[in-house]
């Protein structure tokens, strides 16, 4: 017997470690269950990233106003209204009676603009500080040359909150809608300092307050009873599932454990079209999204300093051929750099065009740029991309394409963190990018290519364009005239400048046909407020 | 005084351990006592390897699309402790870990390293409990089967299969199996945690490579057991075929015991591709994006974590190896 107690003992351990993880497991099903993506950065409106953070920093905050599902115009949220003033520099607002924290502490206007200098402060580590640059005192804030108290936010009185502006800005509402900018418990803060942001401390203000978040698994919601519109609410929970796989989305949709996934994988997406008629395919829900895959050139390498060799290696790629037979997704081939559906200012903003396909022009081109370089053909260059299954496919797509001009580029597979420096450093020849929109203004496109921006990266520097772009600044509040310089600005870009634009981007959700409120947006916004069941 | 715990732990410890194996009178106890020696120390060795290639890497935990702000990145790596030198930032992270304190993640702001752990421990550790189950359920069982019946159709269609376990990637296995058992008959849940019987095809998926190895094993074990003088004897002294087969099916057992604790150490820190395509929330998906995002220290938290976990589990393997077969001796 005594030999063996100690395989018994083991033995005994493991069944309870065992029944421990069991016991981990069964989780009753929330209202709505939406697959989403891969765990949020942080919780912390400042510290988020992505536009999966952002859809569930939109069910438990929310701003001074918020995007309109359908249109994407600011709408009331926190404020009841605002006023401009005629020079558009000085911006007022005024908060909804009876506005309270998820733990039934008052919201009043002085917390909202401590949390937006918060925001500014280098030591929150805000990575869309500059969202708010327009503010007098704001960039100085944020790049620890001023102090807070010489930012221009003031708040009066409890419910009023002003914003002095250094200059008119064309898209200031638009950019307070923008998640970063969602207010902070001052109080939980101080007194909880980086870790207020954990379940047990978290407090926030929008329709939903949180529950718990495991992590790559869930974060659980609930009816936030101290929401201004509570009793409103179709919902009474919501659970943000944490999967970064598509097809993991995919497949835990098809057995009905989701109600929305917020991605398809695109190899399904042929298969879900070919069933129109039949769950899952009837429930696919495509519309164009404001982003943009590109190819960005460096022109210190050798051979890409001259604009017509960049231009010739843009003109070769048939992005219809790219987007029907590679992609299939129902993404738009890109002629110009910013999307389809964008607006500028109130105004819908229609982009120039590049040149269409020309095989003659390109080699045409070509032979000039190499010429002009004292050149007979353009060296061997490498092709960065990320190790993601569609950026592969497309680099291989155009390695073959560039073969028309008689060009050898190599195709060399990084992981995105690497890639990132590569281009940080000025180390590449041409590299996979992609923009998307913060906000709907053509203007937070094509500001990407001014000299000064650190999205350049390039090493492209036109004072033609920056002086475009400074003059459609100048132009805030007269959108037309406005949307005539950024259109004169893009198609310079287009013409002279460093990219290679080749497809917007498409959303891909699936959608139970019982769930309501799901309105396709070109920013992929979601308003949890609006989600019901109708089954 | 901050650096206290981690010379008591790995100078203090090992030295102690290292002299009481010395004057030791039992061989086994003084095996027993280096290799609690060498645990630390192996730890230790691995961390500075690991902390020295994390920071040799291009990128760092606050590159993006859209750069930082300098002022912005000087402050994160401030906060971060990323902005002291180098050899500074090591001893801070040993000293952190003799204390079982690994930092805040870079990559999930709002967890420490330790709690990110322990958030995905239990799914990791249910997950590589059952595949290990799975492992020996089926690998002893059929490679037995197939060595009674060597040379036999049972015998080919055995090796057939554990060649094909062998060869198939695991996201092909997963799909092959999990099409029909959770998509055509509607057995199993089709990933997540939120029932038990989630966590059976996962397992199967992770475990069914390794049981084709365990199968491998003891197929070779019992058939080259029952080839030689040692089963003419037995059957001569009267013992029957089947008490012959389980005498050579525990001599096989030294190979499968040795190899399980390589085993053990693979189904944990190879559960990447089964944890991402039936969601479950472990630890295996940490460790490699750690790495790809930079998170320095999630990434060495999880190398201390798996160093240790693959050294005691070899060890524990060591440990089984004279209870499988007497005659083997620890030195």
């Amino acid at each position: 017997m005594h030999s063996l107690r100690l395989p018994l003992i083991a033995l005994a351990t493991v069944l309870a470690l065992l029944l421990w993880c069991f016991s981990l497991t069964g989780t009753a099903p929330a209202d709505l269950v939406i697959g989403n993506g891969p765990d949020p950065r942080s919780l912390d409106p400042a510290q988020a990233q992505s536009v999966a953070d952002a859809r569930v920093l939109a069910s438990l905050f929310e701003g001074l106003v918020i995007p309109d599902p359908l249109s994407g115009t600011p709408a009331a949220a926190m404020a009841q209204h605002w006023t401009e003033s005629q020079d558009g520099l000085r911006w007022s607002f005024t908060l909804r009676p009876g506005l309270k924290w998820s733990d039934g502490r008052a919201i009043d206007a002085p917390d909202i603009a401590w949390s937006m200098l918060r925001f500014l402060k280098p030591a929150t580590g805000a990575r869309m500080a500059d969202l708010l640059d327009a503010v007098i005192g704001a960039e100085d804030c944020r790049r620890g040359r001023g102090p807070a108290s010489a930012v221009a936010i003031e708040a009066p009185d409890a419910s009023t909150l002003i914003f002095r502006l250094r200059e008119r800005h064309p898209c200031f509402l638009k950019l307070l809608a923008q998640f970063p900018l969602y207010p902070v418990p001052r109080h939980v803060y101080e007194k909880h300092g980086a870790a207020w942001t954990s379940a047990q401390h978290f407090v926030s203000n929008g329709p939903f307050r949180l529950v718990h978040w495991r992590l790559r698994d869930r974060i659980r919601v609930e009816r936030n009873p101290h929401w201004r519109d509570a009793a409103q609410l179709p919902l009474g929970s919501i659970d943000w599932r944490c999967i970064d796989s598509p097809a993991t989305l995919l497949n835990l949709y098809v057995a009905g454990a989701l109600d929305i996934a917020m991605d398809v994988p695109l190899s399904a997406i042929p298969a879900l079209l070919a069933s129109p008629g039949s769950a899952p395919g009837s429930d696919l829900r495509r519309h164009p999204r404001l982003g943009t895959f590109f190819l960005r050139m460096n022109v210190a390498q050798p051979g890409f300093a001259h604009s017509a060799v960049r231009r010739a290696l843009s003109l070769v790629v048939d992005r219809d051929l790219l987007c029907s037979q590679l992609l299939r997704g129902g993404e738009e081939p890109a002629w110009s750099f910013t999307p389809t559906g964008m607006h500028c200012g109130a105004l819908p903003y229609s982009a120039l065009r590049a040149s269409p396909l020309s095989l003659d022009e390109a080699r045409a081109e070509l032979r000039i740029g190499l010429q002009a370089q004292g050149m007979s053909t353009l060296p061997a260059f490498e092709l960065l991309h990320t190790t993601d299954p569609l950026d592969s496919s497309v680099a291989e797509w155009l390695q073959h394409r560039y073969t028309i001009l008689g060009v050898t580029c190599k195709t060399v597979a990084l992981d995105a963190q690497s890639l990132r420096t590569r281009m940080a450093d000025g180390d590449y020849a041409m590299a996979r990018s992609s923009w998307m929109a913060d906000y709907d203004d053509a203007s937070n496109y094509l500001e990407c290519f001014e000299s000064s921006s650190g999205a350049n990266r390039t090493g492209w520097s036109h004072a033609p364009y920056d002086a475009l772009l400074r003059e459609a600044r100048s132009l805030a509040g007269a959108d037309a005239e406005r949307a005539a310089k950024l259109r004169a600005a893009e198609a310079l870009l287009l013409h002279e400048g460093p990219i290679v634009p080749l497809f917007h981007y498409c959303s891909r959700s699936l959608v139970q046909p019982y769930v309501r409120g799901f309105e396709p947006n070109p920013l992929e916004w979601l308003n949890p407020a609006a989600l019901r069941v109708q089954r | 005084m901050e650096h206290l715990p981690a010379v008591l732990l790995f100078v203090l410890t090992p030295v102690v351990l290292l002299v009481c194996a010395r004057r030791s009178c039992s061989a086994r106890r003084g095996s027993l006592l280096r290799r609690a020696a060498w645990l630390p120390l192996t730890v230790l060795c691995v961390h500075a390897l690991s902390f020295a290639l994390v920071h040799a890497v291009p990128g760092g935990p606050f590159d993006d699309d859209r750069p930082l702000a300098a002022e912005t990145r000087a402050a994160l790596e401030a906060r971060f402790g990323l902005d002291r030198p180098a050899f500074e930032q090591w001893l801070h992270a040993v000293s952190g870990m003799a204390r079982a304190e690994f930092g805040p993640s870079l990559a999930h702001r709002d967890h420490s390293v330790t709690e990110v752990l322990v958030a995905g421990a239990p799914a990791s550790l249910l997950l590589g409990a059952l595949a290990l189950a799975w492992t020996l359920a089926l690998g002893i069982p059929f490679g037995l089967w197939a060595a009674l019946r060597r040379g036999r159709s049972a015998d080919l269609t055995i090796s057939a299969c554990i060649a094909l376990l062998l060869a198939l990637p695991t996201f092909v296995l997963t799909g092959l199996l999990l099409i029909p058992l959770v998509f055509w008959w509607k057995l199993l849940p089709a990933a997540g945690l939120d029932q038990p019987s989630a966590v059976l095809l996962p397992s199967l998926c992770l475990g069914l490579p390794f049981a084709a190895q365990v199968a491998r094993l003891v197929r070779s074990g019992v058939a080259e057991a029952l080839q030689g003088e040692w089963r003419r004897t037995l059957v001569a002294a009267g013992l029957p075929e089947r008490a012959v087969a389980f005498a050579a099916l525990r001599l096989s057992l030294v190979s499968v015991v040795a190899f399980l604790g390589n085993a053990a150490a693979g189904v944990l820190t190879g559960s990447l591709v089964v944890e991402q395509i039936f969601a479950i929330p472990g630890l295996g998906a940490h460790f490699v994006e750690s790495a790809l995002n930079r998170d320095f220290t999630l990434a060495l938290g999880m190398v201390v974590l798996y160093t240790a976990l693959a050294y005691v589990l070899n060890w524990a393997a060591d440990l089984m190896l004279p209870v499988v077969d007497p005659r083997v001796e620890l030195s």
